[in-house]
């Protein structure tokens, strides 16, 4: 089983076995509605925690994803290109975004666990 | 939300259906259900949806000038439709501009309704008492009736199998006064999504047996609940233009590419300017854009681009679900109004290609094959 982590700007980021999977949560998709476009940056490319990383699009509008960490883009879900509904059905599986690289893993332990991220006020903002 | 924001006499419903529920014009209302837009949108395409647009305003009118004063505040001409007629047409101003869109229904040359937008009800309200020079009797029933749309090709099997008497689609835009399970209401073959459909204007006492009725007959019709997004992107796609978006109080009519619905020399308010920019040539005309989907969609206020220098703006754009990419309404200076033109359009920040479309993006499909 991986493990969540959350920011506080809905981005999730799952560690299973060393392998860093980052996407939006499950109220970030259900928030946007029907997704209809993912983009997506390239392998190599590195971002510091907080920058902006993809852009996602619903029928009703365009909303920026930040990088929860400081981190290098290992691969990206290329699938999102043709399926990006799966952000939607399928969040934390099919509908990932990208396989990263942590590369300050302590802020990792800066992030919301499951349970706090499912107690955030998700309305203040 | 707001508080004081109204909710329509079919709040619940949304409410157990699941829907998301927004703001909008002051009133509460479903942006989507649970089906989620894509598929809502799909569902009138294909099937059969459900909307409630009670938050759109309706005014009687009334008296011997009635006639008069409805040609004189609107447009379009009125000769065009007779008694039981339906006719889209505009408010506009001395000054080019446009107070709203709105539809007209002449039951007789004495009684007529109009039905206005939410937004614009109040602002409405003000205008066509202003110059009541007509003595017209206006009332303003916006809060007392609901409005239920029921569109798409398998409309007409929901209303046949509710029971309602007269379901044949043969003549869009006319309307008639019925009794239906004792209920009075407006039976009106008119619709805003490019797919043939009914709307039905009831007293709000009467709107949930109503929209309980239709959900149940629609049932094996698939008869889907539709919210205020997949409103937007079927008349984006049938290129029904949006007040607020594509129309406003500096917009003319004409720019709007609306001329079909101006009835020249019958002295409407804001004929003479018209009839001037006419003769004066227009500096910007509502167009189309699409735009591969591996580039995203243009949205509102979106930049165009025309070999290298600014060509216009977006006004409304979203993804068509129906032609699988971005389409966005726009303002282009009148010579690159051609079917196929290259442009640009920003896009996230970026530039990138679109070709220029005359709308509807897709077609209407009022009539029977």
């Amino acid at each position: 089983m991986a493990t969540l982590r959350f920011a506080k700007t809905h981005e999730y980021i799952a560690e299973d076995g060393g392998v860093f999977t980052i996407g939006i949560s499950e109220y970030a998709a259900n928030e946007l509605g029907d997704i209809t476009f993912v983009e997506l940056p390239e392998p190599g490319a590195a971002f510091s925690q907080g920058d902006r990383f993809a852009t996602v699009e619903s029928v009703k509008a365009v909303s920026d994803v930040y990088a929860p960490v400081d981190l290098e883009v290992l691969e990206v879900n290329a699938a999102l290109a043709d399926s990006p509904e799966t952000v939607n059905s399928d969040p934390y599986g099919e509908g990932w975004f990208a396989k990263v690289k942590p590369t300050n893993p302590s802020q990792l332990d800066e992030l919301l666990s499951e349970t706090d991220y499912a107690a955030m006020d998700k309305d203040a903002r | 939300m707001n508080e004081n924001a109204v909710r329509t006499a079919l709040y619940d419903k949304h409410v157990q259906l699941g829907a998301r529920m927004v703001e909008f014009a002051g009133f509460v209302m479903p942006v989507w259900y649970p089906t989620g837009i894509v598929k809502e949108h799909l569902a009138v395409r294909e099937g059969v949806g459900i909307f409630d647009l009670s938050h759109m305003g309706e005014f009687f009118l009334k008296g011997p000038r009635a006639w008069e004063f409805v040609q004189h505040f609107c447009c379009n001409d009125l000769r065009k439709i007779g008694n039981g007629g339906v006719q889209y047409t505009l408010f506009a101003t001395p000054e080019g501009g446009v107070v709203d869109d709105l539809l007209v229904y002449q039951q007789n040359p004495q009684h007529f309704m109009m039905v206005v937008n939410a937004a614009n009800v109040a602002k409405d309200w003000e205008w066509v008492n202003r110059n009541n020079d007509f003595g017209v009797e206006l009332t303003n029933a916006s809060d007392r009736y609901s409005l239920i749309a029921v569109q798409g090709p398998d409309t007409e099997k929901v209303l046949a199998a509710a029971g309602f008497k007269e379901v044949a689609h043969e003549h869009p835009f006319t309307f008639r006064r019925i009794k239906h399970g004792g209920v009075r209401m407006f039976q009106c073959v008119t619709g805003y999504t490019g797919e043939r459909g009914f709307e039905l204007i009831v007293r709000n006492e009467d709107a949930p047996a109503l929209w309980d009725e239709l959900m149940a007959a629609g049932k094996e019709f698939g008869l889907t609940p539709v919210g205020l997004g997949a409103r937007d992107t079927l008349r984006l796609e049938a290129g029904l233009c949006l007040y607020g978006h594509e129309l406003d109080d500096r917009t003319s009519v004409l720019e709007a590419n609306l001329e079909w619905a101006v009835g020249w020399n019958t002295g409407f308010i804001g004929e003479e300017f018209l009839a001037r920019q006419k003769a004066e040539g227009l500096k910007r005309v509502l167009g189309g854009i699409t735009v591969e989907k591996k580039h995203g969609s243009p949205r509102p206020h979106a930049k165009i681009y025309a070999d290298g220098g600014p060509a216009g703006e977006v006004t409304s754009g979203a993804p068509s679900p129906v032609l699988d990419k971005g389409i966005a309404f726009c303002y282009l200076r009148p010579d690159l109004m051609e079917e196929g033109r290259q442009v640009e359009v920003e896009v996230r920040g970026k530039r990138v290609p679109a070709v220029v479309v005359k709308p509807p993006f897709v077609k209407h499909r009022l009539f029977k094959h």
